[in-house]
């Protein structure tokens, strides 16, 4: 009986703070991203968190623009925000296992699928994903890869999609090529 | 004479006895001399005529002095006697760009103006009014920019706003991306129940 309950707390102590981890855990690995690198045409890669995310909620919070002040209430839980986006020049040049790589990171246990549209036009594969601590969002992951184009968003802590969704476009930052192009090619609405 | 009676009184001298008889009179008895009778000083009188009346002096002279420089500035800026009613053509003083030889609710005024004319007195406390509400408003300018500064922000800051800002509007465009993914789904998929209908 004494042993019993050893083992029992033993396991507890082990695989409590260890369900505690993996569900916290929102950060996706981009390692394998490395090798779209040297195939892509165009690569944007940001990665936002720590000190650099500190900083930059200061002066979002301080800043005077209305937009600016919508975006400082979005994330003020935020942790960490990483981005990559990768546009190849030409349809199907990159190794397609590499994004199913990172989807399998998301099956794991505390994600939880919201989105997933496969649209054989362009060879569209859109999933997002997110995690909740509770009643807490804790993560956010956007996995979308096309013929020409991978893109992934990483969210650490909670944010507002919504506010996200109507900014999209707005923000007054330098435009990118990548941008333009990915809108040129999505198709109008039939 | 000898001189031995005035030095001791040995001997004898009929002239110092002459004189010694006459100014006898004055002779000192051995007591002391009576003081003489002074009057007490007059106590200040602390009443509260003497500082009011130094008071009123000093407020009087305050006034002069204000009134004096009143008199001496509008000529200095040239500012006209005339009261000027503010219009809607008046810009707002902007932070940095005041001077002094503006005053704020100055506007153009007709040649032909119905304005009257003030007395002196009226038109000095219409000046120093707007004097004071030129300084006013320059306090609140002051007060507006220290509350809302333009920020001026380092390199670093800039690096980290434009970076989070970017990341941002990446993952808003992706978003939308999604969203449009997902209405265009969800729009083909009720077209083909229709369809089916």
């Amino acid at each position: 009986m004494k042993r019993t309950a050893k083992y029992l707390f033993a396991a507890l102590f082990v695989l409590l703070p260890l369900s505690a981890a993996m569900a916290q855990d929102a950060r996706l690995h981009f390692e394998r991203l490395n090798a779209l690198e040297s195939r892509a045409r165009d690569v944007v890669e940001v990665n936002v968190d720590g000190k650099l995310l500190d900083l930059a909620k200061r002066v979002t919070a301080k800043s005077g623009d209305a937009d600016a002040k919508k975006v400082a209430l979005a994330i003020d839980g935020l942790k960490g925000i990483y981005v990559r986006v990768y546009q190849f020049a030409n349809e199907n040049e990159y190794d397609v296992s590499i994004v199913d790589e990172i989807r399998t990171q998301l099956s794991a246990p505390g994600w939880e699928r919201v989105a997933n549209v496969r649209s054989k036009r362009n060879n569209q594969k859109v999933d997002v994903y997110t995690m909740f601590t509770g009643q807490v969002m804790s993560g956010v992951a956007v996995v979308i890869s096309e013929a020409k184009s991978v893109a992934l968003v990483n969210i650490i802590g909670p944010i507002d999609i919504d506010m996200l969704v109507q900014l999209g476009g707005k923000m007054n930052i330098p435009n990118i090529d990548i941008e333009r192009e990915l809108k040129n090619e999505i198709p109008p609405k039939e | 004479m000898k001189e031995d009676y005035l030095w001791d009184k040995t001997g004898e001298d009929a002239e110092i006895e002459r004189l010694e008889n006459v100014l006898s009179v004055f002779r000192h008895q051995g007591s002391e001399a009576p003081m003489p009778s002074v009057a007490p000083l007059p106590e200040p009188k602390r009443g509260w005529f003497f500082p009011l009346r130094f008071a009123f002096a000093a407020g009087f002279a305050a006034v002069l002095v204000t009134l004096a420089a009143f008199l001496i500035m509008p000529n200095r800026n040239a500012v006209p006697v005339a009261s000027v009613e503010p219009s809607g053509m008046a810009e707002p003083p902007v932070a940095g760009q005041f001077t002094n030889e503006a005053p704020i609710t100055r506007t153009d005024v007709p040649d032909n103006s119905a304005v009257a004319v003030q007395r002196p007195e009226a038109a000095r406390s219409v000046r120093a009014e707007k004097i004071v509400a030129r300084n006013e408003s320059i306090k609140a300018v002051r007060r507006t920019a220290k509350r809302h500064p333009s920020p001026a922000l380092t390199a670093e800051e800039k690096h980290a706003y434009q970076q989070l800002m970017l990341a941002l509007s990446i993952t808003g465009s992706k978003l939308k991306i999604v969203k449009d993914a997902v209405n265009g789904t969800d729009a083909a998929s009720e077209d083909l129940k229709k369809s089916i209908r």
